[in-house]
């Protein structure tokens, strides 16, 4: 008989071994089987799987460095080269020198893990934080801080521009409460002439007259406003006043355009009449621009001008009515007709 | 009696005894498949399992069987024509034989 051909037919190792291969996690033992026939099988299987072929199969031992050392490189890539470059001894026991990477390998991924897992956790507790949480219960309420004194606790009421002005009027205020002057009747008529010690009363509104204005209710000449002579005791309080009213009138156009409106309303040469028309008219108007301003407010110069386009209620003191255009306690700033210009 | 016949080469018959006292037999030219098998049973040497016709394998009678059905199975589809689509072997070899198998073919060189 001839001699078979194994042409398409396979050899019975072979199939075996393919077999063996293919179920391979299913065996805890390759038994006695030399290490040359199971060496295909070894280097296609799992350290650990190696590990415990070898348990079982002690012999292998001694014959399996070189698949060890395959295991190695493909793991752990060049293991023979040290941290600075060159070229280490090829350990003893490739077996051992897996095992030992490998461990090395676990603890960095933990280490790694547990730095992740803390960054991740430090995010959700950050986020935790600002998260909105729906509940019934009152939140507890902190501790009150004892305030060391008669001192604010925080920020100081924010001061608006008209706090200032009025705080700052009032000290002017104070300057001005001075031995009254008598105004002179004829400051109140035609303005060109005049030339009165009274014109202290009346420099605030020519001073504020100066200023421009976006907006004159009445369309008097400015010059017959403007011109005033002024003495000169009242020039210093002029000049501040003139300040004041700058200022004043820098942030709030409704005091000085009401201001002036009298100024100028009065220089005409309104008749007797003419006071409370013209306070009823600038009430009307003002009042929707004057109705920011505090009708409390102390007589200071400029807010008081402006408080004067407000009628007074009625039944206040018998000069309600003469008080109806300007209210000052001083009656040196009196611009009542009853008054300053008899 | 159907004794072998060591003068008919063909269609003689072998015995193969398996250590737990299974006996197959098998054709002598499906035997010669196995190179092991052809060296004992060659004339030119003068082994007894020539004299007798008789191989006795170190192995069970389940790894023997699958053996000689390896045998059978080469002898079949060795010379088979392309048109004729050869069957999986690996089929027909279980898992837990697979190590004893593999060590019989290593023996047997087949």
């Amino acid at each position: 008989m001839s001699e078979v051909e194994d042409s398409r037919v396979r050899s019975l190792s072979q199939l075996c071994l393919r077999v063996i291969s293919t179920n391979i996690n299913d065996y805890q033992s390759l038994g006695d089987l030399p290490y040359r026939l199971v060496k295909p099988i070894l280097e296609k299987c799992t350290p650990e799987a190696l590990l415990q072929f070898e348990k079982a199969s002690p012999h292998l031992k001694a014959e399996d460095q070189e698949i060890w050392e395959d295991l190695c490189y493909k793991h752990f890539g060049d293991v023979r080269r040290a941290p600075d470059g060159s070229e280490l001894a090829a350990p003893k026991s490739w077996r051992k020198h897996f095992v030992v990477c490998r461990e090395q390998e676990a603890i960095r991924v933990e280490v790694a893990g547990a730095r992740l897992r803390e960054k991740y956790q430090r995010l959700e507790a950050s986020k935790r934080d600002r998260q909105l949480i729906f509940t019934d219960n009152v939140p507890p309420m902190k501790r009150q801080k004892m305030s060391g004194g008669g001192f604010t606790w925080g920020a100081t009421k924010p001061r608006t521009l008209f706090d200032k002005a009025r705080s700052s009027a009032k000290k002017i205020k104070a300057v001005y409460r001075g031995p009254p002057i008598q105004p002179s009747p004829a400051s109140w008529t035609d303005s060109s002439s005049s030339s009165s010690s009274s014109t202290s009363s009346f420099s605030l509104p020519s001073s504020l007259a100066k200023t421009s204005t976006p907006y004159p209710l009445i369309p008097a000449p400015k010059s017959r406003v403007v011109q005033r002579p002024m003495p000169g005791s009242a020039t210093a309080h002029r000049s501040l006043l003139g300040q004041l009213a700058r200022e004043s009138e820098a942030t709030q156009k409704r005091p000085t355009v009401v201001v002036k409106t009298i100024s100028k309303t009065m220089v005409v040469g309104p008749t007797p009449r003419a006071p409370p028309t013209l306070a009823s008219i600038l009430a009307a108007r003002a009042r929707p621009s004057g109705a920011g301003v505090d009708a409390d407010s102390a007589p200071a110069p400029a807010p008081p001008l402006s408080m004067a386009v407000r009628l007074p209620p009625p039944a206040r003191a018998k000069t309600s009515a003469a008080n109806a255009l300007f209210m000052p306690k001083n009656r040196a700033y009196s611009q009542l007709p009853s008054r300053a210009r008899t | 009696m159907a004794e072998e016949n060591t003068a008919d080469t063909a269609s003689a018959w072998v015995r193969i005894n398996s250590v737990d006292g299974f006996s197959y037999l098998v054709q002598r030219n499906v035997a010669l498949g196995s190179g092991t098998l052809k060296g004992m049973l060659s004339t030119d040497s003068n082994f007894m399992e020539a004299t007798n016709n008789t191989c006795s394998l170190q192995e069970r009678g389940a790894v023997v069987e699958k053996a000689v059905e390896y045998l059978a199975y080469k002898a079949q589809y060795a010379n088979a024509p392309q048109s004729v689509d050869i069957p999986d072997f690996t089929e027909r070899i279980p898992p837990e034989l697979a190590l004893e198998l593999l060590m019989a073919a290593d023996f047997l060189e087949m």
